[in-house]
């Protein structure tokens, strides 16, 4: 009776026990092997857009935060000298034109006249200035185009459904051809990234459907995983000026998990739900 | 999973399901005691340790299946 009592204390304690480590060990997959993070951001292609000529900004059509359609319009470059320059372009058409009419009389005349009364090489003077003035001529079009081309560039438009984000482009700005005035972020491009640890990977495969609960709001979406990054930027490593590699001392005993971006999109996102890039995500892979 | 939001400061989730275990934890102790299981146990601190731990599973297992659903 002792005996068996005293058995049966030692067998409460170590059942229990035994279930405790069961329990740990699922607790530790649960939250260190599980693939989820809470390192997650909605992202967007953000669309630097530059104007295509250089010039003082005579307008700005749109507002900050502003919803834009693809080809509506951003804002406007001082016309005057792009309009000259096209006047210009279109008088200098116009005197290779009467030049080059000029030129084909004269050699009309030239064939016209007897073999005799006219040398052969004043005939093919006449056929090479001719020559030369239609293509002085077709050169002058060429640069009209060109002027109305850089016309139309002083209306710069959005080239995609966006948004217009941190505005700082105002009237009398001059913006330079090339250099970015305004920031258009792409409507279809919002997506979320997921930054894994190099340990969870091996859990994640493309395609495996994902939980994505934004900071704060409590709105749950459905996604899948897109794809993941084929490289992320050797830290260990850095460039030195005389050509060796330069490798990081090692820290033996403690190494961190690298983090590789897990690209994610979203199923369904409701209508009604306004996505904005680098908001914050908590992103659990779901078991197939 | 998601995290848990004190006064705007995110943490991760079982700080807090740990917080619940360990209130669940002393509850289920006081009752071993009044009810007099204890001399049913050998080692009171093994015991204890491990009850814990399961009593953290089945919160972290109960919450998740209603924060997932």
């Amino acid at each position: 009776m002792k005996l068996s009592f005293s058995l049966g204390r030692i067998a409460v304690t170590l059942v229990t026990v035994a279930l405790a480590v069961v329990v740990g060990w699922y607790l530790w997959d649960y939250y260190m092997e599980r693939p989820w993070t809470r390192d997650g951001r909605v992202r967007a292609d953000v669309i630097q857009v530059a104007p295509d000529v250089s010039g003082v900004v005579s307008r700005v059509n749109v507002a900050d935060n502003q919803r834009v359609h693809r080809g509506e319009l951003l804002f406007t470059i001082d016309q005057d000298r792009y309009q000259l320059a096209v006047d210009q372009s279109k008088a200098m058409v116009e005197s290779r034109r009467a030049e080059m009419m000029q030129r084909e009389r004269d050699m009309d005349r030239q064939h016209r006249l007897a073999n005799g009364v006219i040398s052969a090489s004043d005939r093919e003077q006449a056929e090479s200035a001719y020559a030369i003035a239609q293509a002085g001529y077709r050169q002058a079009v060429a640069d009209m185009e060109v002027a109305n081309l850089n016309l139309e560039r002083t209306e710069v438009r959005a080239v995609t459904d966006g948004y217009v984000t941190n505005l700082e482009l105002h009237a009398g700005d001059y913006v330079q051809a090339g250099s970015p005035a305004l920031a258009l972020v792409d409507i279809t491009s919002f997506h979320v990234v997921g930054y894994f640890e190099e340990t969870k990977l091996p859990r994640i495969k493309v395609g495996a459907p994902v939980s994505v609960a934004l900071m704060g709001s409590g709105e749950r979406f459905e996604g899948h995983v897109h794809s993941i990054a084929s490289g992320i930027v050797d830290r260990e490593r850095s460039q030195s000026p005389d050509l060796l590699a330069n490798i990081n001392p090692t820290f033996t005993w403690v190494r961190l998990a690298q983090r590789i971006p897990v690209r994610i999109s979203l199923d369904h996102p409701p209508e009604d739900w306004q996505p904005r890039a680098g908001l914050t995500a908590t992103i659990t892979v779901l078991p197939d | 999973m998601k995290e848990l939001d004190i006064a705007g400061v995110y943490i991760t989730p079982i700080l807090g399901w740990a917080i619940v275990a360990l209130v669940v934890w002393t509850v289920l102790r006081r009752l071993i005691d009044k009810a007099g299981l204890a001399r049913w146990i050998w080692h009171r601190g093994l015991f204890d340790a491990a009850l814990f731990i399961i009593v953290l599973g089945g919160v972290v297992a109960v919450a998740g299946r209603l924060t997932e659903l």
